[in-house]
């Protein structure tokens, strides 16, 4: 490694390992993340790729500890039990593995039993329900259904107590009483929910229908619908703790919290991101996956550190900045602060978007950083 | 034969788009002035401005010989621009000359903005050689088109040359006729030195470099010379010829065009239509006709981008160079920063500034709503002279306002004389006069004033005419009138780039039709931005900007860190065109976009 990655060794002290799997039993109409139709011998291409891979970064981090494993999609449960243990077999061979989180995602109706996945040391299960409505379900093209959906949530539940879902904001045919409903099923099952507003990347198949007629939520719309689910989710005392995502206390994503508060990661399979240091990797998005990587100034740090940070709850941590960045945060920005002072909290330690006004992060950001 | 007997001097009148550049270049190839290797189409437009607009806003002459019977005649072809901004350089350019050439396309017949020309040709005493063009078209009908010329213009065309530019066909007939029919120049080559400057430009080693056709007398290098406007005096450095490119020749004598250039470091010393003499032998008179370029419209330029001020102001000091009608100052603006007042011709003259300026300079401007200049006369009977609605006094001061007015001669078919009536009618026009040229042309002259004009009203008479229409127009004086001052407010603050000065009567309408564009432009902010148009302190129109109610919300995890940058990234890019009224944020480009015209 480089001498300047020590200058700020006084943040890297913890590792997440995230494993992009990259199969999917059919494309959802919304999706522009990177995905293949499933197939046993691409599979088996794919698990010699992370073998590579998980060598490379092997050396890199020599005997650092991972605190954190994710396994994300894609749809990690439409490959075999076989495939998977090769993968998990793998990175517990390399790499000196310190779980305190082990989360992997699933959508209903594909495979891989919570039972494999407890013995195999899994720990929390995200599922991307989306919606329960059918109808809904059906026009941005999932595979499942609601009950499908509630039929995973019970079979899990069983066996895993830390159940999170995702439930998407601004669909077709999506009413607020839907959301309602959805909370209300859920509620029971999880302890972690992440709300997504749908977006519509250009070349998708769901922006080909929405310009023959479909109709879905306008940006109004869905800052309704965004406040109203907040609101829904105090009901059942799940808290805020970043722009997207909601939990009960304790339950909030290890994992996840780790790319939040800049520590650093490793990211395996096509289009996988890491960052080690002040160095980022990027893997390319093919299936045939190339590595990229390059090294972030400390303004290039600096600002994504701030942009990442602001996202959540309890914001940016004042006293970590000073440590990493060698300079007081409200002194540096005063003048950009100035301004837009209103839509910040303060106290001693933390810097805070006021709640209220998290959905204007990007807004913020942009007067307040340079780039 | 002498000399003069051998020269031909003339021009080339024709519609936009009806070959004139193309003529130009196949007379050019015929004579052999320019080599096969230095020929570029439309050698004679020599801004790629012009070339891409097909327009001619700048002069080029050029000289060109041309034997025939082992007699070599001189031919001056002077090229004219073709637009009522500039129809006092076509007039000087016209005046340099004895005869034009007149096109007419054979498939489109007469149009309005050649009959304009043809007119002022024909006020200039030039012989008029009508010549048909685009024969080789299958649509072509030469006869018809001849009928039309002898009974619009009431010109011979019974044998009007038939020719092809673009194909190379009957140029040398029309070269023949250009002898035959066009008088050679006279003037006495030992009288006192008269040329009229029919453009100038400007060179960086010789200065601004005068285009001259002699009248009477000569010059040459080493003589002293006299602007009769201004009575500066300079040495001659050089005179020469345009073969197009500048050829220094011993002297220049009644009859010629060509050059002179005398050290002049500023070419508003080298006004078109002035007359240049001698220091030692001066003439007595001028020649007619002389006009001072006055700008009639201004507007504030402004960098999109406000560092960039110095690049602009540097642009604009060389553009100045080689405009002597563009006139400018340093002006800031609450909204928009630092910029300049520019003071032009006419809006076509302002479009092509700017689109200069942005081409040639590589810069991005926003430019304020086009003003004329108003005087105003204040409670204590003291006259100022206003071209900005921001400098207007308190409306307690002021006594009266008066605003230049214009006599706007419009010639049209006759089937739209009502729209256009009535489109003068809407821009509180006069009626004065209405006369049938014949059956197919009337010309209506109205009473207008200037600011309507610059407008929008160029474009409507152009859409309710089907283009058919043309439009001259002369200052006639200064007229009190009751006008106000519009201002519009942006979360209650006065934005001092959007003011403007109406008739009252118009008020209501123009500032409930600004702040709806005005609605449409300006981004939803995180707090709702009432948009109030007043006079005074009466809000006579309001809209409301409402408020952003989120951003685009994307979830962020390891891989999309550099994908939020990228968007974080062009967002500030945004930011940078953005110009700060208060607390609101406004695009650069809605500040041109109230300016534009809205079809109505």
């Amino acid at each position: 490694m480089t001498k300047k990655q020590h200058e700020f060794s006084a943040f890297v002290n913890k590792l997440g390992m995230y494993v992009h799997v990259p199969f999917c039993l059919k494309k959802c109409f919304y999706c522009d993340f990177y995905s293949v139709p499933y197939s046993k011998t691409k599979t088996q291409t794919y698990i010699k790729y992370l073998e590579r891979e998980i060598q490379e970064f092997k050396k890199l981090i020599a005997n650092r500890k991972v605190n954190t494993l994710y396994l994300g999609g894609g749809t990690p449960n439409s490959i075999t039990e076989e495939d998977f243990q090769k993968i998990y077999q793998n990175i517990y061979d390399n790499f000196n593995l310190d779980l305190q989180e082990f989360t992997v995602e699933i959508n209903p109706g594909a495979g891989l039993s919570p039972e494999f996945l407890k013995n195999i040391g899994v720990n929390r299960i995200s599922i991307g329900i989306q919606s329960l409505n059918n109808k809904s379900l059906n026009s941005i093209g999932r595979v499942h259904n609601a009950d499908d959906a509630i039929n995973c949530l019970k079979k899990y539940s069983k066996y895993f107590d830390n159940l999170s879902c995702d439930l998407m904001l601004g669909i077709p045919y999506q009413t607020k009483g839907d959301i309602t409903y959805f909370i209300d099923r859920v509620a029971e099952y999880i302890k972690h929910i992440s709300v997504y507003m749908l977006e519509v990347p250009q070349n998708s198949k769901l922006k080909s229908m929405i310009n023959s007629g479909l109709k879905v939520a306008s940006e109004d719309e869905l800052a309704d619908l965004y406040i109203f689910t907040s609101n829904e989710l105090k009901k059942y005392k799940f808290k805020q703790y970043e722009i997207s995502n909601f939990s009960l206390p304790s339950y909030q994503s290890k994992h996840n919290l780790m790319y939040w508060s800049y520590m650093d990661y490793i990211g395996l399979g096509p289009t996988a991101c890491s960052k080690i240091g002040n160095i980022r990797y990027a893997n390319t998005n093919d299936f045939y996956y190339k590595k990229e990587f390059q090294e972030l100034s400390k303004n290039e740090m600096e600002n994504e550190f701030i942009m990442l940070s602001l996202r959540l709850s309890t914001g940016l941590n004042l006293e970590i900045f000073k440590e990493i960045f060698g300079a007081n945060f409200l002194d540096k920005y005063s003048n950009k602060l100035k301004p837009i002072e209103q839509y910040f909290d303060v106290d001693n330690s933390f810097i805070k978007i006021k709640s209220e006004y998290l959905i204007f992060e990007n807004s913020l950001l942009v007067e307040l950083l340079d780039f | 034969m002498n000399k003069q007997e051998l020269t031909r001097n003339f021009c080339i009148i024709a519609h936009i788009d009806h070959g004139k550049s193309t003529l130009a270049d196949r007379i050019i190839e015929a004579t052999g002035a320019v080599s096969k290797r230095e020929f570029k189409n439309q050698i004679l437009d020599s801004m790629d401005l012009e070339r891409e607009r097909g327009i001619t806003i700048k002069l080029t002459p050029v000289t060109m010989k041309y034997k025939r019977d082992d007699k070599v005649y001189t031919f001056n072809l002077i090229d004219t621009p073709g637009h009522v901004d500039f129809t006092y350089e076509v007039s000087r350019s016209l005046a340099a000359c004895e005869g034009a050439i007149l096109i007419v396309d054979a498939s489109q017949g007469i149009e309005a903005q050649t009959l304009t020309n043809v007119y002022l040709a024909l006020e200039n005493d030039l012989t008029i050689i009508p010549t048909i063009n685009k024969i080789d078209l299958a649509s072509a009908q030469p006869d018809l088109v001849k009928q039309e010329i002898e009974d619009i213009i009431g010109l011979d065309a019974s044998d009007a040359p038939l020719i092809s530019a673009k194909e190379g066909i009957g140029i040398i007939p029309l070269l023949d006729k250009i002898i035959d029919v066009i008088p050679h120049p006279t003037g006495d080559c030992t009288k006192p030195l008269k040329a009229l400057i029919f453009d100038s430009m400007y060179d960086n080693f010789k200065g601004a470099i005068c285009n001259v056709r002699i009248v009477e007398g000569s010059v040459k290098k080493g003589d002293l010379i006299k602007m009769f406007s201004n009575g500066k005096e300079f040495e001659c450095t050089e005179v020469g010829i345009f073969t197009p490119s500048m050829l220094a020749v011993e002297s220049l004598n009644a009859g010629d065009v060509g050059y002179l250039a005398a050290s002049i470091k500023n070419v508003k010393d080298t006004s078109v239509g002035d007359t240049i003499t001698t220091v030692t032998n001066p003439a007595k008179e001028p020649l007619v006709g002389y006009k001072k370029a006055s700008p009639m419209v201004f507007a504030g330029i402004y960098p999109a981008d406000g560092s960039r001020y110095n690049d602009l102001r540097e642009a604009m000091e060389k553009l100045n160079l080689n405009d002597a009608a563009l006139i400018f100052e340093p002006e800031s603006s609450g909204a928009l920063g630092f910029g300049f007042r520019v003071g032009f011709l006419g809006l076509l003259h302002m479009e092509i500034i700017v689109e200069r300026l942005e081409r040639e300079f590589d810069l991005d401007l926003v430019t304020t709503a086009p003003s004329v200049v108003y005087k105003v006369i204040k409670t204590d009977g003291i006259e100022v002279s206003v071209d900005n609605p921001t400098h207007f006094p308190n409306p307690t001061e002021i006594e009266k306002i008066l605003e230049p007015v214009v006599e706007a001669n419009i010639y049209t078919p006759p089937e739209y004389v009502g729209p256009i009536m009535e489109l003068c009618q809407d821009k509180r026009g006069e009626y004065l006069n209405m006369t049938y040229i014949d059956t197919s042309r009337v010309k209506i002259d109205y009473k207008i004033p200037l600011s309507e004009i610059i407008y929008d009203f160029f474009d409507i008479l152009k859409s309710r005419s089907k283009g058919y229409a043309s439009l001259d127009y002369e200052i006639i004086g200064y007229e009190p009138n009751a006008l106000v001052k519009l201002d519009f407010l942006l979360n209650g603050e006065v934005c001092d780039a959007l003011s403007l000065i109406v008739h009252k009567d118009f008020a209501y309408t123009r500032g409930r039709s600004v702040a709806e564009k005005l609605k449409d432009a300006i981004p939803r902010q995180m707090f709702e931005i009432p948009i109030q148009a007043s006079i005074g302190s009466k809000v006579i129109a309001r809209e409301t900007v409402k408020a952003l109610r989120k951003d685009v919300l994307a979830k962020c995890y390891g891989g999309d860190i550099s994908r939020k940058k990228k968007l974080l990234e062009k967002q500030k890019e945004g930011k940078k065109r953005m110009r700060q009224v208060g607390s609101v944020q406004i695009p650069s480009e809605a500040f041109m976009s109230i300016l534009k015209y809205d079809g109505r």
